[in-house]
């Protein structure tokens, strides 16, 4: 077994004296991303459309589908777009939990993407809050407790 | 979360101007976000890659400093892009950091994540925050390689607490010899950096 201490040359940037103060850079990355935010709810909603085309190809597009929730929950959470993001994982723990693909328990989590998308984040918090928790504890009954949270 | 990120408490430099960043996504999309990151940080030079096979190829032709990927790639096995990348030899990027991220995790790929060679898995959202802390934490990270045949990256281990009880341990430097129970008061910051930077003294 070999056992060493590679020259890794980020190691000597970060040690490097100069750069920017890490309050700055983090400010400059947030504003960057407020740049996005426009188009990835864009991205948002139309991967959620492919959900709902995907959903009515039946059981062989389930790891379409698994792919497609993993990307939204990413996606959304950047933008700190929580209900949706938490949907999206509930849905990816569902479509991992079983080889079968469990028709009805899929199409509650996409019809609550496509509404969660629609509504304004600043309205209906509290009804925002009930869809999530609905579905995550529907997806722990129907998998027996497999599809884990976030 | 794109909001505004609390300062650093130190709020110490952040020298990333001259790093080259590759970054292997599964859309367009989500290379921007990451992108957008990045360059807030302060790198200037980011690779973009959306297949194994792209990566394959930046890498053969340039060097990086840092790799950004996702776990779940539309083209090409992440994992294994990782450690065919660990025991391909081509250095130095055989050796470059290796940040991983994911969202929702599949059974069957927890093992295949920690064994795969990657130095650091963070958990989707990605934020500046945590990405500039994890890079930071590469930067102290004073674990050793491993070449063991099976796995090459980084050691796995973050935290070493010894053997499991009533065993010898695996290798040479394991101590077979139980600790006792704390006999004496801790030792004081200054008495530890006393004995980590011995010092001239005039006597």
């Amino acid at each position: 077994m070999k056992r060493f201490h590679p020259d890794v040359r980020l190691k000597r940037m970060l040690a490097a004296p100069g750069g920017l103060p890490s309050s700055v850079a983090l400010q400059k990355a947030s504003e960057n991303l407020e740049s996005l935010r426009a188009s990835g709810r864009d991205e948002i909603v139309s991967k959620i459309a492919q959900l709902a085309a995907l959903r009515g190809q039946g059981p062989s597009a389930q790891a379409a589908m698994y792919e497609v929730a993993n990307e939204i929950f990413g996606d959304a959470g950047v933008f700190g777009w929580t209900d949706i993001s938490d949907v999206a994982h509930s849905l990816c723990g569902v479509l991992d939990s079983t080889s079968e693909m469990q028709g009805d328990v899929v199409a509650v989590h996409v019809q609550a993407l496509t509404a969660l998308s629609e509504m304004n984040p600043a309205e209906d918090q509290a009804a925002r809050r009930a869809v999530v928790a609905g579905l995550k504890s529907l997806a722990r009954r129907k998998t027996g407790g497999t599809a884990h949270a976030a | 979360m794109a909001r505004k990120a609390p300062a650093e408490p130190s709020d110490s430099l952040v020298n990333l101007g001259d790093a080259t960043v590759m970054l292997l996504e599964s859309s367009q999309h989500s290379l921007d976000v990451l992108s957008q990151i990045v360059f807030g940080l302060g790198v200037r030079e980011v690779i973009r890659c959306m297949t194994v096979e792209e990566a394959d190829k930046a890498l053969a032709r340039s060097t990086v400093d840092l790799i950004l990927m996702n776990a779940v790639l539309k083209e090409g096995d992440a994992y294994e892009f990782v450690r065919r990348l660990r025991r391909s030899k081509l250095e130095p990027n055989c050796y470059a950091p290796i940040i991983m991220t994911h969202g929702h995790v599949r059974k069957r790929d927890l093992g295949r994540m920690r064994d795969a060679g990657v130095n650091f898995v963070i958990a989707k959202p990605i934020t500046p925050q945590v990405l500039l802390e994890r890079t930071l934490w590469i930067g102290r990270d004073k674990r050793p390689f491993f070449d063991n045949g099976a796995y090459v990256g980084p050691d796995r281990r973050f935290k070493f607490e010894g053997p499991p009880p009533g065993t010898d341990g695996r290798r040479g430097a394991d101590l077979n010899t139980p600790i006792g129970e704390v006999a004496e008061p801790n030792l004081s910051q200054v008495e530890l950096d006393q004995m980590l930077k011995p010092q001239r003294v005039s006597l």
